[in-house]
């Protein structure tokens, strides 16, 4: 097992280096002057074309970037150049925000979605299957950031129930869960429902029946069991593009999480900032895959070869 | 979603010369879904409505043109959608905008899936060194978030039309390659395949007219999806400033416009929403008709 | 047993995720008399060492925490602050002040003439103060308790520039130990004390016990960073917020309709104009220029861009300035006249040009609308919208625009505000971004400078505005205002300009 975890992290690093390869190459055709921007509209062109030279922005951009890679490997990956923090400290202060909003998200998205596909998949063709259904259609077409600015117009402006921006209390997060977890609620209730379907109509709840156990025993026990691996997938990638996707949610609410930040430095050219915010949501998303495959073997004692075999 | 490439083994045993035939049975299976035809019914209207813009509102006049003295009017009889922070009328921002959504939709996901299928089957079909460059190329790019990228691409080559369309261009291609690359390995071993190559024929033939014609399938429905996903993306980017350049009408600005006007007039930021979601609606209503179409097993 | 597991693991998952979502959720105590002020910041400061400071939110934390030599009251008087008293040489290029003693830091120190000399020359050598040093020379110890401050002509705003935000008087022993560590944690003598910076979250400040007069009567003030506005009004309207500044526009109305929140507004001391790149090879042409001021409708503009918070501009000195010639009519709105002026010039059917626009100083929409008005007269533009620092480069300091919109705020009330942006002499050094070249406004911008007779100046202002309507280097828009919403329980608050309040004056019903 240890060993296949470390292979899995192994696997990461190249992924990581193209894609910080790739941002940095993009991001340094960016017009834009770090400089200037931390200098303001008062400052000497001389003044900004020293501190250019101190900031090593005149290099050629292979040098930049090997040395942006040599530093990271010493830890340090470099200060952000609006703030003059270390990258680190302003992801710090950041990653609590965008962390309340995504677990928000998901547990939105795991304690409505299966629930509701289960029953869809129970009653197929029922009413509520129905409503269900054109519910996560609604929600697939729907940009999740105009979610959010209609949930703000009848939650926070109509009946003043909900607050609408910031991060102060619990309930600023409740309408931008929500409007993350959208897409995320239709994915889950679909992939429930279709997989709940193929299991019912397996033998062994037919069995599970003749042999007389309670309907909502048979559901739970047999079948959502047997359903859960799709299900886990699924939940497992929403999580992953939630940590990294809540740019535009995060400026709809305007939210000071690592989304909005990173629109916020691609913008303005902030180079270190930019690749430490992706590389952290690339990391992210590779934990919460790995965390999905060692669910699998917990759910499925049977899939443990497969992970034996590509650990050796 | 998996069990697409399962229906293209299927499609991919019939012989080439059958399609029309198979053309009409997929009709035929697409015409038994209302929700389907729904989806087709509403994007042939909006169509039409691009179309014929021009002849429900002056592009110039009642689009761009602005007039202060009638800022911000609520819909009346005369502007049924009211009127913008500019005077000017929404009604006719919002079929105008429908040209642009639809089209950088569609141009967009034309120009990924012509180099995703580039890609994709050279890597498919030569396998190899070259697929394995390809392809770790593409995890790399799939490792972003497709509207990340975007966004950075955008904010390199500044705001624009055409520079909007390089982006969402760009940011699809990984997805189609993926597509494709899979079709491809699961039909290349087939007989038919042995057979043309026994013959002699070249590669580039072998894939142009017998390779892609079969895995086409799958490509459709997700070109499909993707259009739908590029109207959003497009909507996104706009509304974070990263769009057209004003005063072209889109969608997305029009939201972010209004936005700052949504506590007292909330039309602003509503018709413009919904334009956005009809027309994803109908595209999604589509790709999963088309989905099924190809592949009857699939349904529930 | 290894369901067991698989779900003990889930839960223990979920319980984790619950536990961590939950722990913003502190509830506020309303106590009977508020002992604390939150005051909404849409951005975050770049850096709270007074002296590199550059915006308007770091200027009102700075402001907080220290004192300055002179104090500018919320009236607008200059009182003495840090400097008991001070006088001026006979030429009036030398000023001694002296200090104030038994003035306590933050820290503990005691106010000395040396760290006064060592704020005032840090200033003076930052390139963030230009706009209110470049009449300073240096400032030296003469004894324990007197620094003399030299000028480099005399300067009839002097106090005014003294009482500006970035002349905070610093702690030199603090300052000098770790200046980036200063930078993110100030120590002054002011009636606030720094207590706590989250970064992307808020600020706080705390009242200082030892300060030299009364100590405050809000004892905590925390700055909180909303970064999107519109919504940090929403948080005012529903009182989780006590002070914001600067209102959007589109959000006035109803906060003056609020009936827990006062709306305080006054004239700013900023006017807004189009910026005509003077070198263009066609904006150059006079004509052009008419003919571009012609056709510009400054009430569409002001309705379109700013709400109609605004008031036409007909000079380019501020309304709030000594000198200002109210009286002043400028070109009026006349497309016929533009289009005639634009065929004379040789551009009957008009021409495209590039203009510069930047989002966050909310440029875009005046370029929207001068791309509707100057496109009545065939003049195309075609708006490009970049990053704040692209703006910078390009338009302030980088000669590299056609046309723009720039707001212009004034540092000290007094018409020579003016001089730096039009004078021949600053084109390089200082910020005369619009290329202006003309004798006789050099002429007359020297004679309102250095002349002592304030109907001399009052005339030449006057002269300038005529040669402006001429050759309409820049086009005037509107003036701007400012604003206030604030709690209407919250007493003492006087809007003004600059928007940046000492929160000393403030006190809770």
């Amino acid at each position: 097992m240890g060993k296949y975890i470390g292979k899995r992290i192994l696997m990461m690093i190249p992924i990581i280096l193209g894609i910080s390869f790739i941002i940095f190459g993009i991001l340094e055709l960016t017009p834009g002057d770090p400089a200037r921007n931390i200098l303001g509209d008062s400052a000497t062109n001389e003044s900004v074309e020293a501190l250019r030279e101190e900031m090593g922005l005149n290099d050629p951009f292979l040098v930049k970037y090997f040395n942006y890679v040599k530093n990271a490997l010493r830890g340090d990956f470099g200060t952000s150049y609006k703030s003059g923090l270390p990258v680190l400290e302003e992801l710090k202060g950041r990653l609590p925000h965008s962390l309340k909003l995504a677990l928000g998200s998901i547990l939105i998205v795991t304690f409505l979605s299966i629930p509701v596909g289960i029953i869809s998949a129970v009653k197929q063709y029922s009413f509520l299957d129905t409503v269900s259904l054109i519910g996560a259609f609604l929600l697939t077409s729907m940009p999740s950031f105009w979610f959010g600015i209609m949930m703000i117009l009848f939650f926070a402006l109509q009946l003043k129930i909900l607050p609408a921006t910031g991060v102060t209390t619990w309930k600023h997060f409740v309408l931008p869960s929500i409007a993350m977890a959208g897409l995320g609620i239709a994915v889950v209730v679909r992939m429930t429902r279709s997989s709940m379907l193929e299991v019912i109509r397996q033998d062994y709840i037919r069995t599970a029946r003749a042999k007389g156990a309670s309907e909502s025993g048979v559901i739970i026990k047999h079948g959502l069991k047997n359903a859960l691996l799709p299900i886990i997938t699924v939940l497992g990638v929403e999580f992953g593009s939630m940590l990294g996707g809540g740019m535009i949610i995060e400026s709809v609410f305007a939210i000071p999480g690592i989304g909005s930040m990173t629109v916020d430095a691609i913008r303005t050219s902030n180079t270190p900032l930019v690749i430490a915010s992706i590389t952290f949501s690339a990391i992210a998303i590779s934990i919460i895959n790995l965390i999905v495959d060692i669910l699998y073997v917990y759910i499925d004692p049977r899939l443990k070869s497969n992970i034996k075999r590509a650990g050796s | 979603m998996m069990n697409v490439y399962e229906g293209t083994k299927e499609t991919g045993r019939r012989k080439t010369v059958k399609r029309k035939s198979q053309l009409a049975s997929i009709w035929t299976r697409y015409k038994k879904s209302q929700l389907a035809m729904a989806g087709l019914f509403l994007l042939i209207l909006l169509i039409v409505i691009a179309i014929v813009a021009p002849l429900l509102a002056n592009y110039e006049q009642d689009a761009i043109k602005q007039n202060m003295p009638i800022r911000l009017q609520s819909p009346s009889r005369e502007h049924i959608f009211g009127t913008d922070h500019y005077g000017r009328d929404v009604f006719a921002r919002i079929i105008f905008g429908a040209r642009i959504s639809l089209s950088v939709g569609l141009a967009s996901v034309f120009i990924s899936s012509i180099l995703g299928v580039l890609i994709g089957s050279i890597a498919g079909y030569y396998g190899g060194k070259i697929d394995n460059l390809l392809m770790r190329l593409m995890d790399v790019l799939l490792a972003l978030p497709s509207i990340f990228l975007a966004i950075t691409i955008v904010a390199a080559l500044g705001p624009g039309l055409i520079n909007l369309l390089i982006a969402i261009s760009i940011s699809y291609v990984p997805r189609f390659s993926r597509i494709v690359r899979s079709s491809i390995l699961s039909i290349k071993n087939q007989e038919f395949i042995e057979a043309a190559r026994s013959c002699g024929t070249r590669d580039r033939r072998i894939i142009l007219k017998h390779i892609i014609p079969n895995a086409i399938g799958p490509i459709i429905v997700e070109a499909t999806l993707s259009i739908a996903r590029a109207i959003i993306h497009v909507s996104s980017l706009s509304f974070l400033g990263l769009g057209i350049k004003p005063p072209m009408p889109e969608w997305g600005s029009m939201l972010a416009e209004g936005k700052s006007y949504m506590g007292s007039h909330q039309y602003l930021v509503i018709i413009p929403g919904i334009a956005i979601v009809m027309s994803v609606m109908a595209l999604n209503l589509i790709g999963d008709g088309l989905r099924d179409a190809l592949d009857p097993r699939l349904k529930n | 047993m290894l369901r067991k597991k698989s779900i003990l693991t889930l839960s223990l998952l979920l319980i984790v995720a619950i536990v961590l979502a939950g722990c913003g959720g502190e509830t506020k105590s309303s106590s009977d008399k508020r002992d604390n002020l939150i005051y909404v910041f849409d951005g975050e400061p770049q850096t709270l060492d007074c002296a590199k400071t550059s915006d308007q939110l770091a200027y009102t934390v700075v402001y907080q925490i220290h004192d300055y030599l002179i104090d500018r009251l919320p009236d607008g008087t200059l009182v003495p602050g840090l400097a008991e008293t001070w006088e001026y040489s006979d030429d009036g290029t030398e000023i001694t002040f002296h200090i104030r003693e038994n003035v306590k830091f933050h820290n503990g120190d005691v106010l000395t003439a040396e760290d006064v000399a060592f704020s005032l020359n840090n200033a003076i050598g930052s390139s963030q103060t230009s706009r209110i040093t470049s009449a300073m020379d240096s400032a030296s110890v003469v004894d324990e308790n007197t620094v003399l401050l030299k000028l480099k002509h005399p300067f009839g705003a002097i106090e005014y520039c003294l009482a500006n935000a970035q002349m905070g008087i610093v702690n030199k022993k603090a300052y000098e130990e770790d200046p980036e560590a200063f930078a993110r944690h100030p120590v002054g003598t002011g009636a606030y004390q720094f207590k706590e910076w989250k970064t992307g979250d808020s600020i706080t400040l705390t009242a200082f016990d030892d300060y030299y007069k009364d100590k405050a009567s809000i004892e905590n003030i925390e700055f909180r960073i909303m970064l999107d506005s519109d919504t940090a009004v929403m948080a005012l309207e529903n009182g989780e917020v006590d002070f914001t500044f600067d209102i959007p526009n589109t959000a006035i109305k109803k906060v003056q309709e609020n009936e827990n929140l006062e709306y305080y507004v006054t004239n700013a001391a900023s006017t807004c104009y189009v910026v005509l790149n003077n070198e263009h090879e066609i904006l150059s042409n006079k004509k052009v220029r008419q003919a571009i001021a012609h056709a510009i409708d400054k009430e569409a503009l002001i309705a379109g861009a700013v709400e109609g918070y605004g008031v036409p501009a007909e000079t380019p000195i501020s309304t709030t300035a000594f000198g200002f010639p109210a009286d002043f009519k400028n070109r009026e709105y006349d497309v016929e006249k533009a289009k005639e002026l634009l065929a004379e010039a040789g551009y009957p059917d008009g021409f495209k040009i590039v203009f510069t626009a930047t989002e966050t100083l909310n440029f875009k929409k005046p370029g929207e609308i001068l791309q509707d008005q100057l496109g009545a007269i065939g003049i195309e533009l075609d708006i490009k919208d970049v990053e704040f620092s692209v703006y910078l480069d390009d338009v302030i300091s980088g000669n590299n625009y056609e046309m723009a919109v720039t707001e212009q705020s004034t540092a000290y009330p007094d018409a020579d505000h003016i001089y730096s942006l039009y004078h021949s002499s600053m084109i390089d050094v200082g910020r005369n971004f619009i290329n202006v070249r003309n004798d006789q406004l050099d002429e007359l911008l020297d004679r309102g400078r250095v002349s002592q007779d304030p109907d001399e100046r009052i005339k030449a202002y006057e002269e300038i505005c005529e040669l402006w309507k001429e050759e309409c280097f820049t086009v005037p828009t509107y003036a701007l205002q400012t604003d206030i919403a604030a709690n209407k329980n919250l007493k003492g608050v006087i809007p003004h300009s600059p928007s940046v309040y000492k929160i000393y004056h403030y006190s809770w019903e």
